[in-house]
């Protein structure tokens, strides 16, 4: 460095390729290099000594001169970007000086430079960065001209989807009036051919609303137009109807579709059971329609998330013909199927798994594929559902013996059945035919002499919402339960009933246990019946937690497959039940020898198809046994996957007692085990 | 740590930072077409891995940042934080920019550059005529990373004067965090400064 002249290190500095003006504190120019007098209308020797104020015009007042004085007295160095101080110095492009036009585009460093007598110079960095300020203007034209296009990309999308979704609105419309026609038609007297001709017409129709379906809701998705609703459903239920509706299709095929909802421990959930419903009902279609033979596993789990919220994680496995394993990545885009050969075996949009994959996405989850070509597919989807408080209510134990209960009802036949029913329960019941004696009898009797009143909408003289307007008029019976009973139902009418003032709302004919619940939940008058909103139905009733006994009886379950057994042991242990597993019908045989004299088992559920003894084979060696080691009157419902015409004839003649069908529906298993075991309360 | 500032020196403290932030304010608006106001709600002393905490970025978190070393009484360096995204609509917002932007281009950089400038030297001139502190100041950097590579550039011993700055512009508001990182010895200095101030101003309030 010793060996740098000082006029070495001026030359370098004044040739530099950056502008250089170094002031003292007063602002007087010290010095400026060359590439100042090369770029502005001074020479060199013009600027020094000067006030750097007086030489360029713009200095005093600007930020720049705000910079050098922070820099001098307080030693603050400043940066002035081009962006905010475009030209604060006249300097020109060489060839122009003078020229407004060809102003430089300039950043300026400015620093406090001590100088050796301790007073402070302020050096000023000037940087030509032209050509950088012209080179982004052109990207940034560029950028923008993209971005408009892309936007107008995104509209012309949008407006498409959207003019998609009218359109198939529109279709839709006079699709139903088709279809609709199509079933009047086939009511008609027709020949066999007219016949052939208009159930093809039929299936063309439903065909092509199924396609229509997929493609609106396909735009749907496009136009960001699909919403997911929020309601409370029961999760258990609800899946059981799903795969029952299934199974009748995969029945036509002789394929099984087994329901294991073990890992589902509540049943009341809060999320979009429609469009549950279209998932299920896609992926499960899909397997019946690509399995030949087998069977088709559905298996619910559903678990809590770290933020309170639930996780419903369902598997749908077949064994069908499988997926290869490179389309497996693509399937879920829209308008893919595995190959083109399969749309024309298979039909379909190709639009159902991209819809799929969409809806779950939108409750927060997603869909998966694995699959071993020949041997089958596993789809796996979960999606985020919400805790339902609805599930807090539990269905009250009232007693129903000594009640009041006055019956409404213009046809003899039916308040006969109902008054039958009630007695058995130890009601007393009081008939009217219609709403004036219903009135009559009402005002002649004490207030608090019935405990509710079930009345019938359809009747002469005064239907049954009349006559609730009339009662609910009357202060004396205003507070009068009342449970509507109608064999019309429509859309709308538990809202229409609840605001007039009915508790209940039931659907003729009904189930006596549904009958039952009811008057329990408004005897009972307590929380169950205030969370039924807006009152008691027959969906409400299944939505309630029942109360498990304490000592239920010991079930025998007496089933080959362990996919099934599983299912089975989980509806039975859910409500309460103990439960012992035979493999076929000679472990049943030995297991009911070898039972626990002090808890014998009560019923036994029994699966036909069996190796080595089959359900027909066991209940008859049950039912002949004679030595006393078997208890041969134990009650026996069958489970069967057949439900061809005369299996239930076959089961009851071999001595068995009932059946139910596969799927398992856990409210039917419910249903028959209480009606089984209290075989002799109903009896007497 | 000894001698920790008293409430009443904190209170000075944000007060003189505010006056200085103010003057920054009065820049900003003269470089820009709107009007920009910088106010300081919240300023504190503490271990920079717990600044750290307190900005409550993930680890991957791009921020830009401008900072300046300094040195003299005490050494360290300055940071103004934002996350990629507020620098982003910052300097938009400055700019009067219509169409949100992606990423900032070279020059774009340079403008965050000065706004950072701005307002880190009005911080400095506050502690050099309040506090009477000799420092000499660098030029400013720019630094675009994720949060966890910004901090390595001081030591886990060092400690930090949080200052969390919002910037109120006509159409939203940017929040931003200044980032004194220095070593102990350094801030101890420092709070000596402060409470020399803060002793001068009721002393002779006093008299």
């Amino acid at each position: 460095m010793k060996n740098l002249s000082s006029e070495i290190l001026f030359n370098s500095l004044n040739k530099l390729n950056v502008g250089i003006i170094i002031i003292d504190q007063n602002s007087n120019v010290v010095f400026s290099n060359d590439w100042i007098s090369q770029h502005s209308v001074y020479q060199q020797e013009e600027c020094v000594g000067k006030f750097i104020g007086d030489l360029f015009e713009g200095y005093n007042h600007s930020r720049l001169s705000d910079a050098c004085q922070n820099a001098l007295t307080l030693g603050l160095p400043t940066k002035l970007s081009n962006t905010f101080n475009s030209h604060p110095l006249p300097f020109y492009h060489k060839n122009y000086i003078g020229n407004a036009e060809y102003l430089i585009h300039q950043q300026i460093s400015v620093k406090n430079i001590g100088s050796g007598d301790g007073n402070s110079l302020c050096e000023i960095l000037i940087d030509n960065v032209s050509s950088s300020y012209r080179k982004e203007q052109m990207l940034k034209k560029l950028a923008d001209e993209n971005k408009q296009q892309q936007v107008k990309a995104e509209m012309a999308n949008s407006a498409k989807s959207q003019f998609l979704a009218n359109m198939s609105h529109e279709i839709r419309t006079p699709m139903n009036g088709v279809l609709g026609m199509l079933e009047l038609l086939s009511s008609t007297t027709l020949t066999k051919e007219q016949q052939h001709f208009s159930n093809l017409a039929k299936t063309s129709a439903d065909t092509l609303l199924h396609l229509i379906n997929d493609i609106l809701d396909f735009s749907k998705i496009e136009a960001g137009k699909l919403e997911v609703e929020l309601i409370d459903f029961d999760l258990r239920s609800h899946l059981g109807d799903i795969v029952q509706a299934l199974s009748i299709k995969a029945k036509e095929k002789h394929i099984e579709v087994i329901l294991d909802d073990t890992g589902i421990d509540q049943n009341m959930v809060v999320g979009d059971p429609g469009r549950l419903r279209q998932i299920i009902t896609n992926l499960v279609g899909n397997a019946i329609k690509f399995t030949h033979q087998g069977e088709i596993i559905v298996k619910a789990i559903l678990t809590q998330t770290m933020n309170s919220k639930l996780n419903l994680e369902v598997m749908i496995s077949d064994t069908g013909i499988g997926i290869p394993k490179e389309k497996c990545l693509t399937l879920f885009d829209p308008f893919t199927q595995v190959d083109a050969s399969t749309t024309r075996e298979f039909g379909g949009t190709g639009l159902g798994l991209s819809i799929v994959k969409q809806l779950c996405r939108l409750m927060k989850g997603d869909v998966f594929v694995t699959s071993k070509e020949g041997k089958g597919s596993v789809f796996n989807f979960n999606v985020i559902l919400d805790e339902s408080d609805k599930q807090s209510a539990m269905l009250p134990l009232a007693n129903l013996h000594g009640c009041k209960i006055l019956v409404v009802d213009d046809n003899a036949t039916n308040r006969q059945m109902i008054n039958k029913q009630l007695s058995l329960w130890g009601v007393a019941v009081i008939e009217a035919a219609d709403g004036i004696q219903a009135l009559d009898i009402l005002e002649s009797n004490d207030e608090h002499n019935f405990d509710l009143i079930i009345i019938d909408m359809q009747m002469p003289k005064m239907s049954g919402d009349m006559l609730c307007k009339k009662i609910k008029e009357n202060p004396n019976l205003k507070t009068m339960k009342l449970i509507m009973l109608t064999s019309m139902g429509q859309r709308g009418d538990a809202k229409y009933f609840a605001e007039l003032g009915f508790s209940a709302y039931l659907i003729k004919p009904v189930i006596s246990s549904d009958l039952y619940h009811t008057m329990e939940i408004i005897l009972d008058n307590g929380g169950a019946l205030e969370k039924a909103s807006p009152l008691v139905t027959k969906h409400y009733i299944s939505s309630l937690k029942k109360v498990v006994p304490n000592n239920e009886g010991k079930i025998l379950l007496v089933e080959d497959n362990r996919i099934n057994q599983q299912v089975a042991l989980g509806v039975l242990k859910r409500l309460g039940y103990q439960v012992e597993i035979a493999g076929n019908g000679l472990k049943a045989l030995e297991a009911l020898k070898n039972e626990d004299k002090n808890q014998p088992f009560e019923l036994i559920f029994m699966d036909c198809q069996m190796p080595e003894m089959d359900g027909y084979q066991a209940t008859q060696a049950i039912r002949s046994s004679s030595d006393g080691t078997i208890n041969s009157t134990i009650p026996i419902i069958a489970m069967t996957a057949n439900t061809m015409k005369g299996d239930k004839e076959k089961c009851l003649s071999v001595g068995m007692n009932d059946y139910i069908s596969k799927p398992i529906d856990h409210k039917v298993v419910e249903y028959k085990i209480t009606k089984w075991l209290n075989q002799d309360l109903n009896e007497e | 740590m000894k001698d920790e500032l008293s409430p009443l020196e904190i209170d000075a403290l944000t007060e003189i930072f505010n006056i200085g932030i103010g003057r920054a304010a009065n820049s900003l608006n003269k470089m820009v077409s709107q009007t920009v106001d910088l106010s300081i709600p919240e300023i504190e002393i503490l271990p920079n891995k717990d600044a750290r905490l307190k900005l409550n970025f993930a680890e991957t978190t791009e921020i830009s940042a401008v900072s300046q070393r300094f040195e003299g009484d005490f050494k360290g360096q300055a940071l103004l934080i934002f996350t990629k995204e507020s620098g982003l609509q910052l300097v938009s917002s400055l700019l009067g920019n219509k169409i949100p932007l992606d990423a900032l281009s070279e020059l774009e950089q340079d403008s965050l550059v000065e706004i950072g400038n701005v307002i880190l030297n009005a911080c400095f001139g506050t502690v050099i005529n309040f506090l009477k502190s000799k420092i000499t100041i660098e030029m400013p950097e720019f630094i675009q990373d994720q949060i966890g590579n910004v901090f390595v550039y001081s030591s886990e011993n060092d400690w930090s004067l949080y200052i969390k700055v919002k910037f109120a512009l006509p159409s939203d508001n940017v929040e931003g965090f200044i980032s004194f990182v220095m070593d102990i010895t350094s801030l101890e200095i420092f709070q000596e400064s402060v409470k020399r101030f803060v002793f001068g101003i009721t002393h002779n309030a006093a008299n």
